[in-house]
């Protein structure tokens, strides 16, 4: 005796096998293929440039400020020559006393700077290598935050008329949450326009 | 080393035997080849069940290439907590439900067991050059499928078209496991009937 189920199944079977025209693998497999070439170069490649970009900034300030006369603060910004002569250039005539304060206060900045310079540098070094880890952790929120939320947002947009604004976060929010059921009650409230 | 290390799971994931699951998660690492492979192994499935679901073949194939595009967009947040299938038929039910609803129907009414079809799908009488070549029983069969009510008609299509169980069409479709086994016994049983008048 046949199961009942699997005649059905085996009628099923002699139903044409429609498979999707050419055209449709072709665009579909298209943009699978462009969707991972273009942030794999970023991912691979924006952080090395990231680190490399903040070491040259720092070898050439640390450079700079080294060439730099003592007393000249202004290096890390190219300005136009300070004007070096009065401390560098005191008459025969005065005290050694006097030429020798001003250089040891304009250098207690200048090797001051170095550092300042460094902390600067590793300081944006941070902020970059900070900035994906800052926009990673904003993204895991993003994440988490709950579909429900999410909506509630887009059916404040709609309330508030900014329906353009709405789509396209409704649209961000389908690709996102592909699998997310949004119920009657909710889709009254963010369907478009 | 890394390069080494991801060597062989890219070689193994190029291979077609690679679980579902595996695939799309290589997928969302960059793998470009692991889409291709769970592309070829499910495009016919889900083409033919939005294609007996909707009105035209037009409309089948830009509904197919924007679930594909869902799927394509929601790599990175893929988590293999069930059967890749069942998520792909979750993605494409969405879609599906956005796509009734603009044609002004509610998810309680695509609930409904006796709720009637409001289109009839692409059945036999859309393509009559497929018609003659058909078997009398398969046609008799498409016909009796394109006019069950919208929510037995994807339960029966998820079962026997992309071999889901009950426990995951009610996974797909974001109902309840009951309510999924009972659509898929109505459509069953309607099906058997007009396949024995």
């Amino acid at each position: 005796m046949t199961d009942p189920d699997e005649r059905l199944r085996r009628l099923y079977g002699t139903l044409p096998r429609e498979e999707p025209p050419p055209a449709l693998d072709a665009a579909v497999l298209a943009a699978a293929r462009r969707a991972v070439a273009r942030p794999s170069f970023a991912r691979r490649w924006g952080a090395p440039i990231s680190v490399a970009a903040v070491l040259v900034l720092v070898v050439g300030v640390t450079l700079e400020m080294q060439r730099e006369e003592p007393g000249v603060e202004t290096s890390v910004a190219p300005a136009p020559a300070p004007p070096p002569a009065a401390p560098q250039a005191p008459p025969p005539a005065e005290p050694a006393q006097a030429p020798k304060a001003p250089p040891e206060r304009r250098a207690r900045p200048a090797v001051k700077a170095i550092p300042e310079a460094k902390r600067a540098a590793s300081a944006s070094a941070d902020a970059l290598e900070g900035a994906p880890a800052a926009n990673l952790s904003l993204q895991k929120r993003a994440v988490a935050e709950m579909p429900q939320a999410q909506l509630e947002r887009i059916a404040k947009l709609r309330a508030e008329g900014k329906d353009a604004e709405a789509d396209h976060a409704l649209d961000a929010f389908r690709r996102e949450h592909p699998g997310y059921r949004i119920d009657d009650a909710m889709w009254e409230r963010v369907k478009p326009r | 080393m890394l390069a080494a290390a991801r060597a062989p799971l890219a070689v193994h994931c190029g291979r077609m035997d690679a679980p579902d699951e595996e695939l799309m998660l290589a997928y969302a690492r960059g793998d470009a080849r692991a889409f291709e492979a769970l592309y070829a192994r499910h495009k016919g499935p889900l083409y033919r069940l939005v294609l007996r679901s909707v009105r035209t073949a037009g409309e089948a194939e830009e509904l197919a290439q924007e679930i594909w595009m869902r799927v394509i967009g929601a790599r990175a947040s893929y988590a293999p907590k069930a059967r890749f299938t069942t998520w792909l038929f979750s993605v494409a039910h969405n879609r599906l439900i956005d796509h009734w609803r603009a044609r002004g129907l509610s998810v309680m009414s695509l609930d409904d067991p006796d709720h009637e079809a409001p289109e009839p799908a692409a059945g036999p009488g859309a393509e009559p050059e497929r018609q003659l070549e058909a078997a009398q029983a398969a046609r008799r069969l498409a016909t009796a499928i394109a006019a069950l009510p919208l929510a037995q008609r994807e339960a029966f299509l998820l079962h026997h078209e992309a071999g889901l169980t009950a426990v995951e069409i009610a996974r797909a479709t974001g109902s309840d496991e009951e309510a999924a086994k009972s659509r898929l016994r109505y459509a069953v049983k309607k099906v058997r009937e007009a396949l024995d008048d």
